[in-house]
């Protein structure tokens, strides 16, 4: 493509004729010291906490520490072109980034810029990252879910539109892939969905953003990157970025959900920068105010009010913890703060069962509200099952002689454990979902050997598909348990297991 | 180390703190005997004519290791008749706390104090060529109609400036100069081109 030169000529030359002159007036200070991602400035006597300032080299902080006699500003970008005795000038607005349907299908660092190579984003609207969440008259509760696709999240702890869902665990024990199966069972839902990474490697981003664009999720989804190798101010807004750009969605109506991977280092970031800027460290060094840093940011995924339009964001911030140390700060901030918690686990992880949910302490404060009828009705129990489960395999473990009650139970178990196992980026549909687990729960897997269960709940749906589509139909539809719906998907088992075997 | 010393913006955080206090008491000292003007003018003289020619005297008189009682007797040597007494007294109270490392902090909070309590303001005038005198006190007359307060004016010379000038009152500066008008148009100018292109992507490429 080419370029007409002189048109773009001429729309120059009419700026330069309109152009009057007006004299510049500007709040300055001068750069007193430059640190790894931090400056402390001497003057800007007006600033205001939040403020953008701006540095010679074009690149932009924020004004993070008002001292009696100086600035402390986080540089958001490269901070090696700073130098002492540099004018520092306050620009008077706050950080603000693109926002709407330009964004989406990019991958953006913190400040909105293309990382992808696909030219600038074109938006015309912009959000500012710092916003206070909106109050209660503004919400409504939880009542619609957010269809994960994974059977044991969606079955066991539901998440609704408008909740905020930690994902917690050791390294590798599939956190992120819980996330990323997430998003992409939103294809064609309406859902727009944006994934936050901070401090991850590069490599890894890669990675997610490949598996997005491969399983057709990347038409709906914004990816905000403030790799390793980001300054610690990047890091730190990230999370923030994200939320403006999906609030935007929300406050027009629509429906996001936003993933941090992970809080853990944007809290690390977090530390850095304040232990720079000298505030006294408290306990694991983390500044006392992490907490809100966390707390703000979750505030803002809410379930707007029907006259504000009933939009929501939907979150699920992941933690990272070290062997499996949940009562350390950040982990122990975060479930107090999220409306629940998908606790993942390295000895299930090695064991096979993927995901590799701890169904014990995983919960989801919203429950059932965030589930559709026929899903309550199928999966009610569960969850306790399950648990109860876990306790007699320890027991049966010891040896001892049981009898016919127990073995039944532990029998039902192992099928059940067996049927919520689920491949990565194979998301489920609900109607699949409720009649695989109906016939886990209410038994007609008790005849199956445990290692045929999976080869059984493929068979079992490519029938259904195959033979009884307008079954499936009907469950989305009623989203119910009626007595009909009930018949029919246990005629659907019993005719297909007499072609089983 | 005076090279250092000598730039406004090195962070020293111990002289920025104590200046203004010793500032206060010097001020208050000397605002009994009334003739508070012309020991800020010693003042001014003994850190510009003084310190700034004789480097090695200032790093000596900061200098922690020489005992307070030297320093006094130096400065007694150097200073006794030809200085305001109450300004030669404060500087061996000075010396005796061990403060005279932090003389220009001193200096600066002082000259700043004396500033806000006559209302006066000061205003550093930057432009590409010297002003002339003329052109300083039509310069000041101007700049005191427009703050209702006296203007002390300090010039520097930038050549990059190009012309036009730039005033500075305190933290904040007034850009009428010629190159910052021409990048303000620059920003401009490629703000609005970026626009046009935008909407006009697919007519402008032929």
């Amino acid at each position: 493509m080419k370029f007409n030169s002189d048109e773009i000529a001429s729309v120059i030359q009419a700026e330069i004729q309109q152009y009057g002159s007006t004299i510049d007036v500007r709040e300055v200070g001068t750069v007193l010291e430059v640190g790894d991602g931090i400056a402390r400035v001497y003057g800007l006597s007006n600033v205001m906490s939040g403020e953008m300032v701006e540095f010679p080299s074009g690149v932009t902080g924020l004004a993070f520490n008002l001292e009696e006699k100086s600035v402390g500003v986080i540089i958001l970008g490269d901070y090696l072109s700073i130098k002492e005795g540099d004018e520092v000038r306050a620009l008077g607005k706050l950080l603000s980034v693109p926002a709407g349907d330009a964004v989406i299908g990019r991958v953006l660092d913190p400040l909105g810029n293309p990382l992808d190579g696909k030219g600038p984003v074109n938006a015309t609207i912009t959000r500012p990252v710092e916003l206070i969440a909106t109050g209660v008259a503004e919400r409504q509760p939880v009542h619609e879910p957010l269809q994960t696709g994974i059977k044991a999240i969606d079955a066991m702890t539901p998440i609704g539109r408008g909740q905020r869902e930690l994902i917690i665990g050791d390294r590798k024990t599939g956190k992120t892939a819980v996330a990323i199966d997430a998003i992409v069972n939103q294809k064609g839902k309406g859902v727009k969905c944006f994934y936050v990474a901070i401090g991850q490697k590069d490599s890894s981003v890669a990675l997610v953003i490949d598996a997005l664009e491969k399983n057709g999720a990347m038409d709906f989804t914004t990816v905000i990157v403030a790799g390793a190798s980001a300054p610690a101010p990047l890091q730190y807004v990230a999370p923030y970025a994200g939320t403006a750009m999906a609030e935007h969605f929300m406050y027009n109506g629509g429906h996001a959900l936003i993933v941090y991977d992970d809080l853990s280092k944007q809290a690390v970031a977090y530390r850095q920068l304040s232990l720079l800027m000298r505030r006294p460290p408290g306990r694991e060094a983390f500044p006392g105010d992490v907490f809100y840093c966390h707390s703000r940011l979750l505030e803002r995924s809410a379930k707007l009010s029907k006259a504000l339009g009933g939009g929501s964001i939907t979150s699920l911030p992941i933690i990272e913890t070290l062997e499996g140390e949940v009562s350390a700060y950040i982990p122990t901030n975060v479930i107090s703060i999220t409306d629940g918690q998908i606790y993942l686990q390295p000895d299930l992880f090695f064991a096979g069962i993927r995901p590799a949910m701890n169904v014990g302490i995983s919960v989801s404060r919203v429950g059932g509200n965030a589930q559709i009828k026929a899903m309550k009705k199928v999966a009610g129990g569960l969850r306790l099952d399950l648990a109860s489960f876990r306790e007699l395999e320890a027991f049966a473990q010891l040896g001892t002689e049981l009898d016919p009650a127990t073995q039944s139970k532990l029998d039902r178990g192992y099928r059940m454990v067996e049927l919520l196992k689920q491949a990565q980026y194979q998301p489920m549909d609900v109607a699949e979902q409720i009649i695989s687990i109906y016939a886990g729960t209410r038994g007609h897997l008790d005849e199956i050997a445990v290692d045929r269960v999976r080869d059984f709940e493929i068979g079992l749906l490519s029938f259904v598909r195959d033979r009884k589509p307008d079954l499936l139909v009907k469950i989305r539809e009623v989203a119910d348990l009626t007595p009909e719906i009930e018949e029919a998907i246990k005629s659907v088992i019993s005719s297909f297991k007499a072609s089983f075997r | 180390m005076s090279e250092t010393q000598k730039n406004d913006s090195v962070f020293d955080d111990e002289s920025m703190h104590v200046g203004p206090i010793y500032a206060k008491a010097l001020l208050a000292a000397v605002g009994s005997s009334g003739n508070v003007d012309s020991i800020m003018e010693q003042f001014h003289s003994l850190i510009h004519d003084v310190f700034d020619r004789q480097p090695v005297l200032e790093m000596a008189l900061a200098n922690p290791k020489l005992p307070s009682e030297e320093k006094i007797r130096v400065l007694d040597k150097a200073f006794a008749g030809k200085m305001d007494a109450t300004l030669l007294t404060f500087l061996k109270v000075v010396s005796r706390r061990g403060r005279l490392n932090a003389i220009r902090g001193i200096y600066r909070a002082a000259a700043s104090l004396r500033d806000d309590a006559i209302g006066r303001v000061r205003v550093v005038v930057t432009t590409a060529q010297q002003l002339d005198a003329t052109a300083i006190s039509s310069l000041k007359v101007k700049l005191e109609t427009l703050f209702k307060k006296e203007v002390a004016i300090t010039t520097k010379v930038d050549a990059t400036v190009l012309g036009g000038l730039i005033v500075r009152v305190g933290d904040m500066v007034f850009d009428g100069s010629v190159d910052g008008q021409l990048k303000l148009l620059k920003k401009a100018t490629l703000a609005k081109a970026e626009i046009a292109i935008r909407e006009k992507l697919s007519s402008l490429a032929s």
